[in-house]
């Protein structure tokens, strides 16, 4: 017994003092984003969290720099014809792929195609073009069949679908044909032996990557690695995410819930990162194909069933610092902001959506809720959703679930019984929301379009003659009307505006302010 | 119990009390039980509204609506602790029972029957191979959500031991004295069954049940806990301690309330059931039914 | 011996057969497209079509049975929904996680479970006996999740001794792999040392009673060395029966504990395949522990044969 008891207690002893967490650290950036990488094609699905992780290991012709200006990345530069209809692109020296092989016109050519069929404003781009191929292995034409002043802000896309660069062997297959190799040529590689999904993604410094001279400017300029490893870990317990930050075991949260905040206090391993441009909404998605909301009435009555306060509330309780109420469809603080058809949606009315409701006819086919657990913003939302939907005389079928699978589950087009679905909670970007040409919601492509597959000709019309203007004063009133059909159409319901506080390792310091997380550039403090 | 049935005849409360007084760890436990079954039955009038939410006042500190303070959606948490006893012991009744109903009947069968042992021994062997966890979850992710659900997932996997128990019992009974007797005289079926050995298999029978209840208090908080099987607007001790994971560094006491009052409930079961064992055989001296 | 090991062998694999129909079944008869799942993102109901063929989901249920068995007993279990990955390497991936989770909760369990068993049986009925099995039933009262946040909030948050979660690989060091087991094993081996304790105690009561064990007192040996050696080593059939139908409880345990740690085991596997609908991966994984499960109780008959030379077929 006591030799026994003697050893515990030099076990517990050697537990304690061996080793610091994670002794080579230094050299580890450790990241815990929102949700799990469960797939390596960023063109097969729009989810942020892929988008993010795609960011380290791919590359892009063009990038936003931090003015919101498209920059030259990939390219070395390019040349606009005098009648506009030409774009004639250089590639920069040597460009490699992860397997070695040098990115050449045909693999951007390929990737741009595989992309141009998926993306909204890639699909606009093509529907311009005329064609787009390799003049040789540096050169790439762009040959439009009319002048188009969003060529560039489409190839300089910031967010999903972002038109990453792979080889032209992978890019050869359909978008719905998710890549199972990573192969880019991005500043780090991934380690695929070493990828466990639902648990860590792992990546590596890619030694042959030739950053830009210019310093980094959000999405443009120079891509210094400055880590030898970098792992994506998926942490689902968001408090537990907060300890292990506190902790030291991992260096970076994407979106730290407002709960947590005051853990922060008197730390001086980690602190908060307020980023108003990485910020989201809240938004209630709606399927048009499938009852009860195939008809606008009831749709209308959703609207009237819901208000924002509840939500922001549930989500940020004290907080108030980090959202606001805003039911504009371009975002509030944008030159598109409005507040035109927007009464429904900020006024909560049960009766008047119960009386909608019978008019429509609603025959209590239920909602099917799937409420994700592992998204705190989402997870609150869904809670909150309910009670409300049920006051309003709407009847749930709620279902526990994760942010991966609802993912994977938007994209049927089946019955709900058939693994479709009625509504889901997602949170577009600043980005792409203050834009009425990358606005997923007043595009009204029906089946083409994104989730939900609201079609809308009135919605098509204006942004065809959006596009068409240059004149701010036409394209202020165009966007108004947009918002105006789009508010009766109903694709989604505005559920608040969003910063996002991110909770960040102090040792850290070179974080770039952006919509969307970046790596590069970010270093251990000396 | 054994006990009461002293020789010497006293008035009904004074025995009670004396033996209270001699097993002070019974009587605690069943007084518990008792609490918790009328705080379960009255609840209604005990507590306020467990559902309601209130994202205004969700996390905020105990005050004179919310003794115990309010969820991150603003809920009563002292409502929903106390109606969460019902979530508990509607659970463990209902699984203690169905259990009790079906490992008895297969099992006497099993016991009975030669080919009926041969297959129940055999899906028994299956059943009991698979983790009962793991079985409970899949059970309760196919089916749709519902406390029927749970009670269902979380019986199947208790069933086989119950089957088990009752199959050695019933296979020890067979060769006893008054049994043969019986069978040599031509009782058999269902008097046979009702009369000699329905009657022995009561006792280790009542004491798995117990030890049943008390693993499916636990097995439906493991269930919520994860997020599998009942709705998680409904009040349950399981579910209340996975919605405080996430505020647990700041509000400790939202994970704590309902983890001691499950961890007194089950506790309270475990030694019922222990007593009960001692009771039909204290030779076994807590050997503990597994 | 060898006959023994064969014709345990051979009774499993009816029990494994069994087993088998009964998860296929369970996963299959749920409502929804398994086509349209697994095709996924952006689908065209041509390839939808495809895997319905690829995948042989038209042909009746016996059939699907008989594909997915043979290509099992291959070690071919198919891809999983959610990451289009194989399934087997995703179980490979998360072996070494969960086996050491077990192996060190195991050795806790026992390095606290025979002691307090050895003791409560020597001073049984005195107070220090009421108190270990009082400690003993209040350990599988609590459930194991409950321990777990309280020993991570003393050790981790509090004490900064431990980390908070998540699991470091033998590869980085066995320093880093035990400490990052450390409180999971340790709020496992708890609930588990609870029920070892009673067991051992029992049976060991059981064994004081004998004749041999009074004819060895009367001989003059201290209760001590009775105890010790000759009780324990009867007294160890009950016990490994016991952890070895407890592996059951203790795979159970540790499915929550990789949830509650972060522990990227095959307890978390399941549990987020479950939830996730991941039907090839839930088949999969049952299917492995019930393997497992089958294999620890063919081990655990055999070592009966090392405690006790008379059981032997």
């Amino acid at each position: 017994m006591r030799v026994r008891s003697l050893a515990a207690v030099a076990l517990a002893a050697a537990l304690v003092l061996g080793g610091s967490v994670g002794a080579n650290a230094e050299s580890v950036l450790r990241l815990r984003m929102n949700g799990d990488i469960n797939s390596v094609d960023p063109i097969a699905t729009t989810n942020f969290t892929i988008r993010n992780s795609a960011y380290l290991i791919y590359d892009t012709l063009f990038a936003l720099d931090a003015n919101y200006q498209v920059q030259p990345q990939m390219a070395e530069g390019y040349t606009l014809s005098d009648d506009q209809l030409t774009y004639t692109i250089t590639l920069r020296d040597g460009l490699r792929f992860h397997d070695g092989s040098p990115v050449t016109a045909t693999d951007v050519v390929a990737s741009l195609e595989r992309w141009g069929k998926v993306d909204g404003l890639g699909k606009i781009l093509f529907s311009k073009a005329a064609s787009l191929t390799a003049a040789d292995d540096k050169t790439v034409v762009l040959q439009m069949n009319e002048p188009w002043g969003q060529v560039l802000p489409a190839l300089g896309k910031i967010s999903s679908n972002v038109p990453f660069i792979m080889p032209a062997r992978l890019a050869a297959q359909d978008p719905s044909d998710p890549v199972k190799e990573p192969i880019g040529s991005g500043p780090y590689k991934m380690v695929v032996d070493e990828w466990v999904p639902g648990s860590v993604a792992v990546y590596e410094k890619f030694a042959d990557y030739v950053p830009r001279p210019e310093p980094a400017s959000m999405a443009a300029g120079g891509k210094v690695a400055n880590f030898d490893r970098v792992e994506i870990r998926y942490i689902p317990d968001s408090a537990q995410a907060v300890d292990a930050l506190l902790n030291g075991e991992i260096d970076w949260i994407e979106d730290v819930g407002a709960d947590l905040l005051p853990l922060f206090d008197g730390s001086d391993t980690a602190h908060i990162q307020v980023s108003p441009q990485a910020g989201n909404s809240l938004q209630l998605v709606v399927n048009h194909l499938n009852p009860p909301f195939d008809n606008p009435k009831i749709r209308q009555a959703l609207q009237l069933a819901l208000e924002q306060p509840p939500f922001m509330q549930a989500i940020f309780g004290e907080q108030t610092q980090l959202y606001q109420i805003c039911a504009a469809v371009f975002f509030c603080g944008t030159p598109f902001e409005s507040d035109i058809n927007t009464d429904r949606i900020l006024h909560r009315d049960v009766d008047q959506a119960k009386a909608l409701l019978a008019e429509a006819g609603y025959d209590g086919t239920p909602v099917f809720l799937p409420h994700v657990t592992d998204i705190p913003f989402h997870d609150h939302a869904y809670s909150v959703l309910k009670p409300m939907l049920e006051e309003a005389g709407f009847k749930v079928d709620e279902q526990m679930t994760d942010w991966a699978s609802v993912s994977t589950r938007r994209a049927s087009k089946e019955p709900v019984d058939k693994g479709g679905w009625n509504v889901f909670f997602t949170g577009w970007g600043f980005v792409d929301q203050s834009n009425p040409m990358t606005n997923v919601y007043v595009a009204g492509q029906g089946l083409n379009g994104w989730f939900g597959w609201a079609d809308s000709p009135e919605l098509r019309d204006l942004r065809v003659k959006f596009a068409e203007t240059t004149d701010p004063g036409e394209q202020k009133q165009l966007a108004e009307d947009m918002q105006r059909v789009a508010y009766d159409l109903v694709p989604f319901v505005p559920l608040g505006q969003a910063s996002i506080a991110q909770g960040v390792a102090s040792n850290l310091e070179g974080f770039i302010e952006s919509p969307v997380p970046f790596f590069w550039n970010v270093k251990r403090k000396d | 119990m054994a006990m009461l049935q002293a020789a010497v005849r006293e008035p009904g409360a004074a025995r009670l009390l004396r033996y209270a007084r001699r097993n002070p760890a019974t009587t605690i436990c069943c007084l518990i039980l008792l609490a918790l079954l009328l705080v379960a039955v009255f609840a209604p009038l005990i507590a306020g509204d467990p559902i309601k939410i209130d994202p205004a006042r969700r996390l905020t500190p105990p005050d004179a609506e919310a003794i115990w303070g309010r969820d991150h959606l603003g809920r009563d948490v002292f409502a929903r602790a106390i109606y969460g006893t019902r979530i508990s012991m509607l659970v463990g009744f209902s699984v203690a029972f169905l259990t009790t109903v079906l490992g008895v009947t297969i099992g006497i069968y099993a016991g009975l029957s030669r080919i009926g042992s041969l297959v129940v021994m055999r899906l028994t062997d299956a059943m009991m191979a698979i983790p009962a966890i793991l079985l409970a979850i899949a059970f309760a992710s196919i089916l749709n959500a519902g406390l029927v659900t749970v009670i269902i997932a979380i019986t199947i996997p208790e069933v086989p031991r119950m089957v088990r128990l009752v199959r050695s019992v019933v296979l020890g009974v067979r060769n006893q004295p008054h049994v043969t007797a019986a069978v040599s005289i031509g009782t058999s079926g269902l008097p046979l069954v009702w009369r000699h050995i329905l009657p022995n298999t009561m006792g280790p029978v009542l004491v798995q049940a117990t030890y049943a209840c008390a693993s499916a208090i636990i097995a439906s908080a493991v269930l919520s806990f994860l997020g599998v099987g009942i709705s998680p607007e409904v009040p349950s001790w399981g579910g209340m301690m996975a919605d405080a994971r996430s505020v647990f560094r700041l509000h400790p006491m939202l994970m704590l309330y309902p983890g001691v009052l499950l961890s007194l409930l089950v506790l309270s079961v475990n030694i019922l059931g222990d007593r009960l064992s001692d009771a039909l055989d204290p030779r076994k001296s807590r050997r503990g039914a597994l | 011996m060898l006959n023994y090991i064969a014709g345990r062998i051979a009774s499993a694999i009816p029990i494994l057969l069994l087993v088998a129909i009964f998860i296929f079944s369970l996963v299959n008869v749920t409502p929804g497209d398994p086509a349209v799942l697994i095709a996924g993102d952006n689908a065209t109901p041509a390839q939808v079509e495809a895997i319905r063929e690829r995948l042989r989901l038209d042909e009746p249920l016996p059939v699907r049975f008989f594909v997915w068995a043979g290509n099992a007993v291959r070690l071919d279990l198919g891809e999983s929904i959610y990451s289009s990955q194989p399934v087997t390497r995703l179980i490979a991936q998360r072996l070494e996680p969960t086996f050491v989770l077990a192996t060190v909760t195991l050795i806790l369990t026992i390095l606290i479970a025979l002691p307090l068993g050895v003791v409560a049986a020597w001073k049984s009925n005195t107070w220090i006996d009421r108190s270990i099995m009082a400690f003993a039933v209040l350990g599988f009262s609590v459930p194991v999740f409950v321990i777990g946040y309280l020993l991570v909030y003393v050790f981790s948050v509090r004490l900064k001794w431990l980390p908070v979660q998540g699991y470091s690989p033998l590869a980085d060091g066995v320093l880093g792999t035990l400490r990052s087991v450390a409180l999971p094993s340790l709020a496992l081996a708890l609930v588990f040392a609870a029920l070892i304790a009673r067991v051992t105690r029992a049976a060991l009561l059981e064994v004081l009673s004998e004749n041999h064990i009074r004819t060895a007192r009367a001989k003059g040996l201290s209760t001590w060395r009775i105890l010790v050696i000759h009780a324990l080593k009867n007294a160890g059939v009950p016990v490994i029966t016991v952890i070895g139908i407890g592996f059951a409880t203790l795979i159970g345990g540790v499915v929550v504990t990789e949830s509650v740690f972060n522990i990227p085991g095959i307890g978390r596997l399941t549990v987020d395949a479950i939830t996730r609908r991941d039907y090839p991966v839930v088949q999969g994984v049952i299917l492995f522990f019930s393997v497992l499960l089958i294999v620890i109780n063919i081990l655990v008959d055999l070592s009966y044969a090392l405690f006790d030379p008379r059981v032997k077929g």
